[in-house]
């Protein structure tokens, strides 16, 4: 197979790939490792990508399912219960509040929600549609619509309900 | 939903920028990431080609219709599991573009698989030390013992190889099982 529609998936969705990653992993070595796992996983699926959905979605799909696959084979050697603790996300009195610090506080956060509604906000914030996220989780638009709302409201308490945003429902 | 929350949440993620170079060197460590994966595939071809080649010469020095009847059994063993990796490989590799139930339930098939791939293994790996350990002992009392090149050749190569591919075996059963127990708990 050439590589330059590899290539070119690389320099298009890269960046995008590189921040839907930090919705799954929050160390750099894990990111790079998933990094690489994901473009793998595109390279070897590229072959199979007849244009039945956009090309923005296959690639999307590919790296939210090895997000999945990569955590659940990470966490292997932890106990099967829901009481791992895991980093508070929310900001504390020392926190620098730049939009690093802020970002990275918003990806703690996102990492915190359980796969669907993390899916659907990780697509939400890369500029996705709803139409496009229900295409992508095949699911309806109104599933994603709950997914997003419960999504928001989780990620309101844990960075501290910015109150930014009183404007109309979408 | 609240329109001005997502626009500033929005603004802020996308504000994460990746710069060419590390998109240059995101391709490049796929690139040999690409070329590992080409190089185990060939090194699991090389076992089964050796682990075939030891049965092959073991087989020449054969007794009785019983060991020649285990020889032949332990190598379409070993032909059974090297097609058995290269169709979990294949496996793995399937439906990553399907949406999530779809691309979960493969997932969870392909541990199933693997934990088989893992008894089938074990017990290839039995039954060729059941056939090639008299072999050894013959072995032993024509060459002598100890780590001359025939030795290294027939018998501590082929264990160590054994020995190597039967621990590797208990990682991938034991990831595959953790990997089903995530699964079936998250469902």
């Amino acid at each position: 197979m050439s590589d330059v529609p590899f290539d070119r998936i690389v320099r298009t969705y890269g960046e995008a790939l590189s921040r839907v990653a930090w919705g799954y992993v929050d160390g750099a070595a894990d990111h790079d490792d998933l990094m690489q796992d994901i473009l793998v996983a595109i390279w070897q699926a590229l072959p199979r990508f007849r244009g039945d959905s956009s090309e923005r979605t296959f690639v999307f799909r590919i790296a939210h399912n090895r997000g999945c696959s990569f955590i659940t084979r990470r966490r292997h050697d932890e106990p099967l219960n829901a009481n791992t603790p895991i980093a508070d996300p929310r900001p504390g009195p020392d926190d620098i509040l730049d939009d690093a610090g802020r970002r990275e506080q918003l990806a703690r956060a996102v990492r915190t929600l359980p796969e669907a509604q993390r899916q659907a906000v990780l697509l939400r914030l890369e500029g996705f549609s709803l139409g496009e996220i229900a295409a992508l989780q095949a699911t309806s638009e109104a599933n994603v619509s709950v997914r997003l709302t419960r999504g928001r409201d989780r990620l309101r308490e844990l960075l501290g309900g910015s109150g930014r945003g009183r404007g109309s429902d979408a | 939903m609240t329109r001005g929350e997502w626009v500033e949440w929005e603004r802020l993620w996308q504000s994460d920028r990746t710069s060419e170079e590390h998109l240059e060197a995101l391709i490049e460590r796929t690139r040999r990431a690409r070329r590992s994966l080409w190089l185990l595939r060939l090194l699991s071809t090389a076992v089964a080609v050796v682990a075939l080649a030891v049965v092959a010469a073991a087989l020449r020095h054969a007794g009785n219709p019983f060991e020649v009847t285990l020889g032949v059994v332990v190598g379409i063993g070993i032909v059974a599991v090297w097609l058995m990796d290269l169709a979990n490989q294949r496996h793995a590799a399937a439906k990553v573009e399907a949406p999530a139930d779809e691309y979960v339930a493969m997932r969870r098939a392909l541990c199933v698989r693997q934990v088989r791939f893992a008894q089938l293994a074990w017990m290839v790996t039995a039954l060729d030390l059941a056939f090639l350990i008299p072999w050894w002992i013959g072995g032993f009392k024509v060459h002598g013992g100890g780590f001359h090149a025939m030795q290294l050749l027939t018998m501590w190569g082929p264990l160590t190889l054994m020995g190597a591919f039967v621990w590797w075996t208990i990682r991938l059963r034991r990831r595959a099982r953790a990997e089903l127990a995530r699964l079936t708990s998250s469902q």
